[in-house]
């Protein structure tokens, strides 16, 4: 009950949450697909796999091949020839069971088994030898190595091996037989030539195999078989709860009851969100466990898997990619199952869900595809990608970060799209709602975007920038102005272009939806003294953080930076300016401030769409720019807080916009002019701490500016979003 | 009859208010009218039947004043909040009572009671109060903690109605409260409403058993094709139609609708 007064929504939502858990787990079919599966599932699996290895191991065995000759005379003296071979390519490590250490490629020693047959090629049709061998002409062979009581006489001497064609055996046979021969021709050669005094083998070049360990620890097949049964476990945990909690709940007639309650439809899903993704994971659990007992019982796991390369890591990374595709699992479904009247209709929907799920399965299996590009941000196909880096051990922090957002932010959005249509008209009432009512656009203007309509708009913006960061790469050659035209369409395109389409198609007036509104002069003059203040602690702060190992940018990355700075001074300041300083900082506060920031507040309080919008500032930050920068996270979302508590206050996203534009245009002309500053003694190189009295005026300035944000009168224009008439 | 006679003179407040309302759909082969611009208002205890046959509009009209689907034109108002503007408070202010409306299997009737009470933002100390309360008055004391599942049609019935009243709403919806039930009960159901009645709620309630609404209704509405084609107290209704019973209201207003309609449909008549 304590938990009540400390967060009353969320202890709320804890309890729905514990609502929809405890009735799908009390459902008897949860309870089949999450246990009795998977635990009948992998010892069947498991016998039927034995079975095949079994076959398969009586064939890696020694092989036998039958010989067959048409005297004992020939058999006993080929057969000793044979024996050389046999000896000499033991000696070289051909076989398994050598003393030496055995070639990369070795084979286990055929056993031989020599008989008489009068008739060869009866004896072959009647598949009682796998090879003849005769004299052809008949002959005798005279000489063997280390025999040398014929010098300079030549025993040349041809001999036929004979096989059926219709066998394998007796190819594999003859093929043996001949490498015996050519073996132990060599040997008698070498034998001859040191006879006649010359020291040397028969084979003058002798090639010899050398394999190096390569850089992919594990097993290949290991890491692409490994996301592919991920992948089948989660759906399989995740498909029946989420029909049940949806399309079930209208089948048994409480989504009506359920609706007509006065609670959020976000917080309805996400609650059921949770008990899908908790369902998912629990499944996916045990079926690795199920798994993991069943290879070991078997045995099978030393077949599979390469015990040597398996590391302490491997299992959060493993259940780390299992909760990934849950939590993406868990909200596609979700939102499939949503659409659906009935059990039935929900299951044909999912059908191509699955079918497509196999798809990206079979991607991990293309050789050569990395995980950056578009395909970092491909649902689904990144989480095989990652898992197939991660199990060959070659993830970088980067686009391990990048898949971890995209795929969170791909669930926020199929959760905001299943709570548009869970319970909408046309779902509960099918008979009457038509279906095009469900994707109409509302008819009347809206002072703001929905919550989840600018979350469905962030998950798009956000995979978006990556594939668009790509973009800018991809042009770093060219000369420095094209580099920032580029730089410019693209931060157009990504905060100005997409929400002003996407504000216009969801009838949100724009003024208010961007929260364009004429700020009072208070807040302005406070945004410029902050705007021109604050950088020295956002640069402070992110030299604690790197002093504190709290970054992830590498030296490499910095050089780049400082590389591109030199670059841009080549390049017309006010140009530079526009592109890297002022442009930015108007279209981000254009759409975190203006559109997110006003969505955010009509659906909560204003401290939690604060917070709420610069954490997702400090994310954007995160990963965009080309590497993982951690350092940014605290530094981008301190000052997203500034400027979302700036723009409550003054109910404008003008003051933000001023305020981010002059602090980012300080910051690009500092680094801009940092060989000048340096001339003039002002050193501020990458570790180096600010003067004291930059550090102290920037502090004096910020605690005012704050205070002054503090004493401004709450604008009212647009907090009260409800009263629209 | 003392109850319509009583209501209709008080001075209660007046808790719902339909104003102009209409709903169209867009069926294949046209525009279907579901309701066509009904207009009635519904004081604090008094118990306001919506008559008419199947296809009438009278769910159609209850789920437009829940909210669960808007109105083509027209507006409701409960307890003073209009739906359009605040449809969290107008959700909060109503109980629905529905034959169809199922429960939740694989909970016991505790768990069922307390999800809604959270639903509708009951604080838990609250809930289990009110819980405890209404477990007496429904006689649901021994199945608390038995799973839905395992209830007969009655029991289920009588969470049903608990789970109307967990959150204490000024507002009830009965939408065929009575349908598919034996006569012990529609006993309950009827006992229900006169328990609604004594608590000062305002109650809308749909039927087209016309006995069982004579018994339990302080006023009427008479829906036909979606209007509002009668509305008052039996003994006005009476006077205006000389039938004696709804039943013969109905078998005339279902004959001759269309000329009924024209000369004393809309709101006012009688009031």
């Amino acid at each position: 009950m304590n938990a009540v007064a400390a967060g009353p929504a969320l202890s709320r939502f804890a309890r729905l949450a514990r609502k929809e858990l405890t009735e799908i787990l009390r459902d008897r079919r949860t309870v089949l697909t999450l246990l009795l599966m998977p635990i009948l599932l992998y010892p069947l699996l498991s016998v039927a796999f034995h079975q095949f290895l079994l076959s398969s191991a009586v064939a890696s065995q020694e092989p036998v091949y039958r010989i067959g000759f048409r005297s004992d005379d020939e058999m006993q003296s080929v057969s000793r020839y044979l024996e050389i071979g046999a000896a000499s390519l033991q000696l070289r490590g051909v076989f398994l069971d050598s003393k030496s250490t055995p070639r990369p490629d070795a084979i286990p020693r055929p056993k031989t088994e020599a008989a008489v047959f009068e008739d060869l090629e009866a004896a072959l049709k009647a598949g009682r030898i796998d090879v003849g061998i005769r004299y052809d002409p008949p002959g005798k062979f005279r000489a063997n190595p280390g025999d040398d009581r014929h010098p300079g006489e030549n025993l040349e001497v041809n001999l036929e091996l004979v096989y059926r064609k219709d066998t394998d055996p007796g190819l594999t046979a003859a093929h043996y037989v001949e490498r015996l021969i050519r073996e132990a021709n060599t040997q008698f050669l070498t034998q001859r030539l040191r006879s006649i005094g010359i020291d040397q083998r028969a084979q003058p070049i002798r090639p010899t195999l050398v394999v190096l360990p390569g850089p992919e620890a594990r097993s290949r097949v290991f890491a692409v078989l490994v996301p592919l049964i991920l992948i089948l476990m989660t759906i399989t945990g995740a498909v029946y709860p989420a029909i049940d909690l949806t399309a079930g709940e209208r089948e048994r007639g409480t989504l009506e009851v359920l609706i007509a309650a006065p609670v959020p439809r976000w917080m309805l899903l996400g609650a059921k969100y949770i008990a899908v993704l908790t369902v998912a994971v629990l499944t996916a659990l045990v079926n690795l466990a199920s798994m993991a007992v069943t290879l070991w019982v078997s045995g099978l796991g030393q077949v599979f898997i390469d015990v040597n390369t398996l590391s302490i890591w491997l299992l959060p990374e493993i259940f780390g990619l299992l909760l990934l595709l849950a939590a993406f699992y868990s909200g596609v479904l979700l939102a499939i199952t949503s659409f659906a009247r009935s059990f039935k209709e929900a299951q044909a929907y999912l059908i191509p869900l699955m079918l497509a799920s196999l798809m990206p399965g079979m991607i991990g299996l293309v050789p050569g595809l990395s995980l950056d590009g578009p395909l970092a941000v491909m649902p689904l196909i990144n989480i095989v990608l990652l898992a197939r880096d991660l199990l060959e051990g070659g993830a970088s922090p980067f686009s391990a970060a990048a898949v971890v957002l995209t795929t969170v932010l791909y669930a926020i959005a199929a959760i905001a799209i299943a709570s548009r249509t869970f319970g909408a008209e046309a779902v509960l009432y099918a008979q009457e709602g038509g279906w095009s009512e469900l994707f109409s656009r509302t008819h009347s203007p809206r002072p703001a975007a929905t919550a989840s309509g600018a979350l469905l708009c962030l998950a798009f913006l956000f995979p978006l920038s990556l594939v668009l960061n790509r973009v800018i790469v991809e042009y770093r050659d060219e000369p420095v102005t094209t580099v920032l035209f580029v730089q410019a369409l693209s931060t157009i395109a990504l905060f100005g272009l997409i929400p002003w389409l996407v504000v216009r198609y969801s009838r949100v007036r724009p003024l208010e939806g961007f929260r364009l509104a004429m700020p009072g002069i208070g807040a302005c003059c406070a945004a410029v003294l902050l705007g021109l203040c604050l950088w020295p602690l956002a640069y402070e702060l992110g030299l604690l953080l790197r002093f504190l190992g709290f970054a992830s940018l590498s030296q490499e990355q910095l050089d780049k930076v400082e590389g591109m700075l030199g670059e841009y001074r080549t390049a017309p300041m006010p140009f530079v300016l526009l592109v890297l300083g002022v442009l930015p900082a108007v279209l981000e506060e254009l759409f975190f401030r203006g559109y997110l920031f006003s969505a955010l507040l009509r659906a909560g309080r204003p401290e939690t769409a604060i917070l709420t919008s610069a954490l997702l500032f400090g994310l954007f930050h995160l990963v965009t720019g080309g590497g993982l920068a951690v350092e940014r996270l605290p530094v981008s979302t301190a000052l997203g807080l500034v400027l979302g508590w700036l723009c409550w206050k003054s109910g404008s996203v003008i003051p933000g916009m001023t305020l981010h534009a002059v602090h980012n245009s300080l910051l690009v002309s500092l680094g801009i002019y940092q060989p000048w500053l340096k001339e003039k003694g002002w050193a501020i190189a990458a570790d180096d701490s600010l003067p004291l009295g930059v550090l102290v005026i920037g502090l004096l300035g910020s605690s005012l500016g704050l205070l002054w944000v503090h004493i401004l009168p709450t604008a009212q224009v647009m907090t009260d979003l409800g009263d629209e008439k | 009859m003392q109850n319509a006679v009583q209501s209709s003179e008080s001075e209660a407040p007046v808790i719902v208010r339909v104003e102009n309302l209409s709903r169209r759909f867009t069926v294949p082969g046209g525009d279907v009218l579901a309701v066509d611009d009904v207009s009635f208002s519904v004081r604090a205890g008094e118990v306001y039947g919506l008559l008419g046959p199947n296809g009438a509009g009278k769910t159609t009209t209850l789920r437009i004043i829940q909210g669960l689907l808007r109105p083509s034109s027209g507006h409701t108002f409960l307890a003073g909040h209009r739906s359009s503007d605040s449809p969290e408070q107008v959700k909060q202010a109503i109980g629905y009572i529905s034959t169809t409306a199922g429960l939740y299997q694989h909970l016991s009737v505790r768990e069922m009671l307390l999800f809604f009470a959270d639903l509708y933002n009951v604080p838990p100390s609250i809930a289990n109060r009110e819980l405890i309360r209404l477990a007496g008055l429904l006689g649901l004391m021994d199945l608390l903690d038995r799973r839905c599942a395992t209830l007969s049609t009655g029991q289920k019935q009588r969470v049903s109605l608990a789970r109307a009243l967990i959150h204490r709403p000024p507002v009830l919806l009965l939408d065929e409260p009575t349908l598919g039930l034996d006569i012990i009960g529609s006993q309950i159901v009827a006992e229900f409403v006169q328990l609604l009645r004594s608590e000062g709620k305002a109650v809308i309630l749909t039927t087209h058993r016309l006995d069982e609404a004579e018994r339990l209704c302080d006023r009427f509405g008479l829906l036909h094709r979606g209007r509002l084609v009668l509305s008052g107290t039996l003994a006005e209704l009476r006077a205006i139609t000389d039938c004696a019973t709804l039943v013969e209201m109905f078998v005339r207003l279902v004959q001759r609708g269309p000329i009924l309609a024209r000369t004393s449909a809309g709101e006012g008549i009688g009031i």
